[in-house]
């Protein structure tokens, strides 16, 4: 396993859910990878598969109703989805651990901090609760809480937004583990914390070499932080390279679209460029490529058959039939 | 789904049972008072399928007749206190303050003693007997229905349509009984067959007590505590009188339940 | 809750004063001739003004001066070991009823639309509708009568206590089973659950100690409540098994017209019931942390 190699392989996900309305085909072919220390962002509309995968990579979807069909997920070469629960219970928090949405919900409220931070820390690295309460001052100290030890004492309710999403990413980098999903850690908080967390999070790359997978829809914070980008549309991974190669030159239509959506901050603009449609049903996808009934750029194969995510140019996958940038397949 | 088929069998048993009570006098095999005093305590037998009790009754025709007191009484009770409760509870929630206050603080009075002892307590107040028997539930479940009504008055009345009807010129009773109460009504509903179950248990405890309807009148629950006295030598007696309260209880609340997830829809257990 | 106290009192002394007709007619007895009617005016003070009346109940029920009609016995005398016997009662019945009740829910919360989590629910339900009298009897019949183990009634060793104890807790299970789930469901539905799960905490961890914690507390509060619930409510089992407990002696004296055991009897079970229900609320805020600031 080579020190700079990849940490981290999704290849070909297949999650679909069983329910009440009928199957709901989440997530149809994922696939992307990440090097060591590299901050992936992955970003898409609300309901595009983002969190489906980062809940399928730690093995935290409900089997029923969840169902993994197919794929692989390689994690410093080994795969993941073949693994027990007991083995996964080793990886979760010690070598992948996740950060979530809503602070305000995250942290259980009858448990002060110190509590659940000393039994994660003490159940990972089997010490005493005295050492682990250290560990876990350090740990809020990484993260720049003000004093620490006090903090430790309180009970969520007393934190504010933005301090509890650091005792979080505390919580989660505790056991100093190799790769972290961050779910859209900033969307509920606002601006000004949102650039400290993001500040943050660079800095924890920087100081620990963390990997970091950041979930987003918003490209703003993708082009501050992230070394490269995947693009998620309805369960599928459409594009994915580094930022520069995306933000300049996107190959897929969709990638194009979100990218126009953004209106400049330099000129005004008459209205807003639009995707036309909506995200499709996915108990009900479209056939073929599931962006074919929004795509301007749509042939008649793309109804027919899904396409499939190539190396089109060096370190840029696409998924497209009919790619910009003119190479057709 | 399940619900469904629960709520379905409730309203089943519901229906069967008010049938039963309102044929009792045309499907009752014998007169729930005639006595045979050669056949007392005899078990259950093709004659009679449930058995004689002491004074050789047979307890399927009291069994039966006992369907239409129980279900007579405690529809009448929760009717009334369901108008009552809902005037009262629609008065507090919707003119606030003093009003307010007062109302629900008899309420409150009445609901800190615990259900079995206001009802007694009434009961030993007015003595035994039919109408004082409705008139205890009645205030027994008064304060249920006025909670309800005025939680959900509360909520609709600061809604827009409100401001729109008083824009319109419509006083506050035209208000209240046109547009608030109409959309209160699924809850109200719901409480009102979870309150028959209540009522019917209530009824036949105070006739177990001997404090509700009075012998020879065949009433579920007093039959029950004759039966206890007799419990060695005709266990039968303990039966089936039990069983009909049980299994009538067991349908309005199927039927309320059933009924409150259909009425209600909340979100669903992931 | 001092209001509550004191209406409550007074609801209790005026029960005698709400029959309709002359109290003192009312003690005597129907048959009773019209000078007993006006020695029992004189004794028990009834031509005072109501306040008065009112006054001398509260103080004689302290001091041994108000005395039972029957064993002309203070009241307080007779009423205190008879609540300690409901008491010993409804203490057995709850922990039964924890015990059950408690496990039950969450078993059904974790297998949630298994079998078990609809055996439980059904459970509750039955529970729920089942008149406590006859599940009373239907035991009485099958431990006492045919199988012969468990004694039919009275009070005595700790064999006495199990049928009525079981019949009280068992109906009473029904409702805390209900409650244990649904708030253990709501719990684990919860956003901290998912945070510990990503942590590594082992699933059984995770429940017993996070999710537990948080469902319990609305949990204990219907405990709670159901405590005081038997307190008052006990008569029906208590009348099954000839318990002799307070609701059993209250209604007793109904039927004998011992009206001062009656109004005392009514009296300390309101009194317990909402010094019941004020200690779950400060169980409350004990459990909650986030209450605790107020």
């Amino acid at each position: 396993m080579k020190k700079n190699g990849k940490i981290l392989e999704v290849q070909n996900l297949k999650v679909y859910f069983d329910t009440e309305e009928g199957i709901v085909k989440a997530l149809e072919d994922v696939s992307f990878s990440l090097k060591r220390s590299e901050i992936l962002g992955v970003i898409g509309e609300t309901g595009s598969g983002k969190s489906v995968t980062a809940y399928t990579i730690t093995r935290l979807l409900p089997q029923p109703p969840g169902m993994i069909l197919e794929g692989k997920v390689l994690f410093e070469g080994e795969d993941l989805l073949k693994k027990s629960e007991n083995e996964m219970l080793d990886i979760r928090g010690e070598k992948i651990s996740m950060i979530f949405q809503e602070p305000m919900t995250a942290l259980n409220p009858v448990f002060t901090v110190e509590e659940q931070m000393t039994d994660v820390i003490s159940y990972h690295e089997k010490i005493s609760k005295k050492q682990a309460a250290e560990k876990a001052i350090r740990a809020l100290e990484l993260v720049k809480i003000p004093d620490p030890s006090l903090v430790m004492k309180k009970y969520p309710h007393e934190l504010s937004g933005g301090m509890r999403q650091r005792v979080m990413i505390a919580l989660a980098l505790s056991c100093e583990p190799e790769l972290l999903i961050a779910d859209e850690p900033t969307t509920a908080l606002d601006v000004t914390i949102q650039a400290q967390i993001l500040a943050l999070i660079l800095e924890m790359r920087e100081k620990l070499g963390l990997s970091v997978i950041m979930i987003t829809h918003n490209f703003g914070i993708v082009s501050e932080i992230c070394d490269s980008v995947a693009v998620m549309y309805a369960g599928n991974i459409v594009e994915f390279s580094s930022i520069y190669n995306v933000f300049e030159n996107p190959l897929h239509p969709y990638t194009e679209g979100l990218l126009k959506a953004i209106p400049p901050l330099d000129k005004d603009v008459e209205s807003l460029n639009v995707i036309p449609g909506v995200v499709p049903n996915l108990i009900h996808p479209p056939s073929g490529c599931r962006f074919h009934p929004r795509c301007s750029r749509k042939l008649d194969i793309c109804e027919k058959k899904p396409p499939k995510l190539v190396e089109l140019t060096d370190g840029h996958f696409v998924a497209c039939h009919n790619p910009l940038g003119g190479g057709k397949r | 789904m399940r619900k469904n088929k629960m709520a379905t069998l409730g309203a089943f048993i519901v229906i069967a049972i008010v049938i039963i009570g309102i044929l009792a006098p045309i499907i009752s095999p014998y007169d729930p008072n005639a006595q045979d005093l050669y056949n007392s305590l005899e078990g259950p037998s093709l004659k009679h399928p449930f058995g004689v009790d002491l004074y050789g009754r047979d307890i399927l025709s009291r069994v039966i007749w006992g369907a239409r007191i129980s279900l007579s009484i405690s529809f009448t009770a929760v009717l009334l206190s369901g108008m009552l409760g809902i005037m009262l509870g629609a008065i507090a929630g919707y003119f606030g303050g003093i009003i307010d206050e007062i109302i629900m603080r008899i309420f409150d009075m009445l609901l800190s003693f615990p259900d079995i002892l206001l009802a007694i307590a009434i009961v030993a107040i007015l003595g035994p007997g039919k109408l004082n028997l409705i008139l205890a539930l009645t205030i027994y479940s008064l304060p249920q229905f006025a909670r309800i009504t005025r939680g959900s008055v509360i909520s609709e009345k600061n809604n827009e349509y409100v401001d729109a009807a008083r824009l319109m010129g419509e006083n506050d009773i035209s208000i209240l009984f046109r547009y608030i109460l109409p959309n209160c009504i699924s809850p109200i509903i719901v409480q009102g067959t979870m309150r028959m179950a209540t009522a019917i248990l209530v009824i036949s405890g105070l006739g177990f007590l001997g404090l509700g309807i009075q012998p020879p009148t065949p009433e579920w629950g007093t039959d029950l505590s004759v039966a206890r006295t007799y419990l060695r030598v005709a266990p039968h007696m303990g039966i089936f009188p039990g069983l009909a309260i049980f299994i009538t209880v067991m349908g309005f609340n199927f039927f309320g339940d059933g009924l409150n997830d259909a009425l209600n829809p909340r979100l669903k257990d992931r | 809750m001092i209001p509550i106290l004191f209406g409550v009192s007074v609801l209790s002394f005026l029960l005698l004063h709400l029959i309709p007709g002359d109290p003192a007619r009312i003690i005597a007895g129907i048959g009773a001739a019209p000078e007993d009617v006006e020695v029992i005016r004189k004794e028990f003070n009834l031509d005072a003004p109501l306040y008065v009346q009112y006054i001398s109940f509260i103080t004689g029920l302290f001091n041994g001066n108000l005395k039972s009609i029957n064993t002309q016995d203070a009241v307080i005398k007779e009423i205190i070991p008879r609540f300690v016997n409901t008491f010993q009662l409804s203490l057995f019945s709850i922990f039964v009823s924890s015990i059950i009740g408690i496990t039950f829910g969450i078993i059904a919360a974790v297998k949630r639309n298994t079998w078990i989590d609809n055996l439980v629910m059904g459970f509750s339900l039955f529970g729920i509708s089942m008149p406590i009298f006859w599940l009373g009897i239907l035991l009485m019949l099958v431990f006492s009568l045919y199988l012969n183990i468990l004694p039919p009634g009275g009070k005595g060793g700790f064999q006495h206590i199990i049928l009525p104890g079981i019949t009280l807790g068992v109906a009473s299970a029904a409702i805390v089973a209900r409650m244990t789930r649904a708030s253990m469901l709501q719990v684990l539905n919860q956003d901290y659950i998912r945070t510990a799960l990503s942590t590594g905490l082992p699933k059984g961890k995770v429940i017993v100690k996070y999710a537990l914690k948080n469902a319990l507390i609305p949990v204990v509060t219907v405990v709670g409540l159901q405590f005081g619930y038997m307190l008052g409510g006990a008569v029906l089992t208590e009348s099954v098994f000839g318990w002799p407990g307070l609701g059993r002696l209250i209604v007793d004296s109904i039927f004998n017209r011992d009206y001062p055991v009656v109004q005392a009897g009514i009296l300390l079970i309101a009194v317990v019931f909402v010094l019941v229900n004020l200690g779950v609320d400060l169980l409350y805020a004990v459990l909650d942390p986030r209450i605790r600031r107020r």
